[in-house]
């Protein structure tokens, strides 16, 4: 499941996380967490930062385990006795009960740097086989707790364990890595990395925008993705101006609801960065979060206004009149829930709020 | 590791566990716990025997197969094969003999092909035949085409080394999917290389998909259950 946020002006560098996405990746008062830009040269834009609580040290042969068992007393002391046997260090650990607690529900973070075995890789071959397995350990998990585990309906036992590829992939192609610390629920970004975000835009958008960007004094922001499985939160930062726009839009909830809307979007150019839809009023209408990109070789206006517009006269168009939709364009916020000024509330057709 | 139990060792005591259980279950009439633990046996059987393929030496070899012609392709081939033994692979051919061949050069070609894990088509002008437009084009030896055909059915992962000149029929056509590598004779140093690197890749995703994909393992996704 991923946790999205509201666009968040970034000022002076500084970025709060939500409380909802701090509680879910475990961001306490004063934790250090590690900030990362990686390199892609065949993206047009690098502009997202990846940010994680665990050390950059140990992210390269890290797992996670996933396990759902008959509640009893003992299992995790168990469990936590088990894997320690074999040198596995847990880096984080949650667990619950459900089904008027029965089952009890293990998602852990383990460390395999120092786990040996006679027939899974070693942790440097895994390191060079980002594919391989621990097969040797995954059996003898379900070995030792055979008799605990559930099943799933196909008889066999709920148990999982995979590699936390997101996590791995943050210290290769590394164009910087610092390390910031979590100060009334924000992060300082690295100036480095701001640096080379907007020098990215730069490169994509010419000295002119850039000159016009630095007269109007508009400043950047940031959307937030957090990963809680992988234990990641993705800053994208995003300047004024460059063909990114975030819309709101309110409508019919019926079978090929958002298909319907990413087409006409898809026809127009956009590329959709980011989706987040949910139901609302008992199913009939659903709101849809969108964060779109117009590339700038379709792009021509180069103008937040003039984009909004267009984005306007789409939804205007015949093919969505069906869907009733309400349109609206949440303004990035300064970071505490509320928009920069209260011009920024207004909105088409009259949706408006933020998430 | 020494002083630890070996998993299939670790895997039978926890099938003695659950049969036990499910022998139980089946004395006091309690059906569903039967079929309960007699999945958990079902699984423990799936889990033994892919351990026990593993360690029955099916690990992918770092052997390569060449096929190519004694006639026009020799002296290209040895230099091939210097480049991969000196990169570690084995290096094995159709001509060397076989144990159980009783004489047969196919069953002889196809027990070393088998054996190897991948395969190299070094395909050399043999024969000169027409090509598109009347023009003079050439074929590969019959014995290469043949181990070709072979390694095709056997799957093996294949990369083909062809020079310039051999009629595209002989290796595009059949194979388009696979990696092809054109050389001239004074080129062919440099082409070479680049097929030993490309031999290193394939061989990779062989060790890959052998340590990283256990066909049954791998699909217990969490996701259908979470």
């Amino acid at each position: 499941m991923y946790l999205f946020s509201n666009a968040q002006i970034i000022s002076r560098g500084r970025i709060i996380i939500p409380y909802e996405m701090r509680a879910a990746l475990g961001y306490h008062e004063g934790c250090l967490v590690g900030i990362s830009q990686s390199v892609n040269e065949s993206a047009l834009l690098q502009n997202q930062i990846l940010v994680s609580s665990i050390p950059h040290a140990k992210r390269q042969d890290l797992w996670n385990l996933r396990a759902c068992v008959r509640d009893r007393p003992g299992i995790l002391t168990e469990l936590t006795d088990f894997l320690t046997k074999f040198n596995l260090d847990i880096w984080d650990c949650y667990v619950a009960t459900r089904e008027q607690n029965s089952e009890f529900v293990v998602d852990l973070s383990l460390d395999a740097q120092f786990y040996e075995s006679n027939l899974d890789l070693d942790s440097a071959g895994r390191k060079q086989l980002p594919r391989a397995w621990l097969r040797e350990m995954y059996a003898r998990i379900a070995c030792n707790f055979i008799e605990d585990l559930a099943l799933r309906p196909d008889g066999k036992p709920n148990l999982y364990l995979k590699r936390n590829h997101p996590l791995s992939r943050s210290v290769e192609k590394i164009n910087s890595r610092e390390t910031s610390e979590i100060t009334s629920g924000s992060i300082l970004l690295p100036t480095n990395i701001v640096a080379s975000i907007f020098h990215s835009f730069e490169i994509a958008y010419g000295i002119e925008w850039s000159e016009s960007l630095a007269k109007k004094r508009k400043p950047p922001y940031g959307m937030l993705v957090a990963d809680p499985e992988f234990r990641s939160l993705t800053i994208t930062v995003l300047y004024p101006d460059t063909g990114h726009v975030h819309i709101r839009v309110e409508a019919n909830n019926r079978v090929g609801t958002i298909a319907a809307l990413t087409k006409d979007l898809f026809d127009c150019g956009f590329n959709i960065l980011q989706a987040y839809t949910r139901n609302l009023h008992a199913s009939e209408r659903s709101l849809t979060d969108l964060l779109l990109h117009l590339p700038p070789s379709r792009d021509k206006l180069r103008d937040d206004g003039k984009l909004k517009n267009f984005v306007r006269a789409i939804f205007r168009g015949s093919s969505l009149r069906s869907l009733d939709c309400q349109l609206s364009f949440p303004s990035p916020t300064k970071g505490d829930g509320k928009p920069a000024s209260p011009t920024h509330l207004r909105s088409d057709n009259g949706v408006r709020g933020n998430l | 590791m020494s002083e630890k139990k070996s998993i299939e060792s670790v895997i039978n005591q926890a099938k003695s566990h659950v049969i036990q259980q499910a022998t139980a279950a089946e004395t006091f009439g309690d059906l569903r716990s039967k079929i309960d633990y007699q999945n958990r046996r079902a699984f423990l059987d799936n889990l033994l025997r892919e351990f026990r393929e593993q360690k029955s030496g099916n690990a992918p070899s770092k052997s390569v197969f060449i096929s190519y012609s004694v006639n026009s392709g020799s002296v290209f081939f040895e230099k091939l094969r210097s480049r991969l033994e000196g990169a570690g692979f084995e290096v094995v051919t159709g001509f060397q003999k076989a144990a159980g061949d009783r004489g047969s050069v196919l069953a002889r070609i196809l027990r070393q092909l088998r054996r190897s894990t991948l395969y190299l088509g070094l395909l050399t002008k043999e024969m000169r035949v027409k090509g598109p437009g009347g023009r003079d084009q050439w074929s590969p030896s019959v014995w290469t085409m043949e181990e070709k055909g072979m390694a095709l059915a056997l799957r093996k992962p294949f990369v083909l080394l062809v020079q310039e000149g051999i009629h595209k029929d002989y290796w595009l056509k059949t194979a388009p999917d696979k990696v092809h590598i054109t050389f001239a004779e004074n080129d062919f140093e440099d082409k070479a290389n680049e097929i030993v690197e490309t031999i290193h890749d394939r061989y990779d995703e062989v060790i890959m998909e052998f340590y990283g994909q256990g066909d049954l393992l791998v699909s217990y996704d969490y996701r259908q259950e979470f």
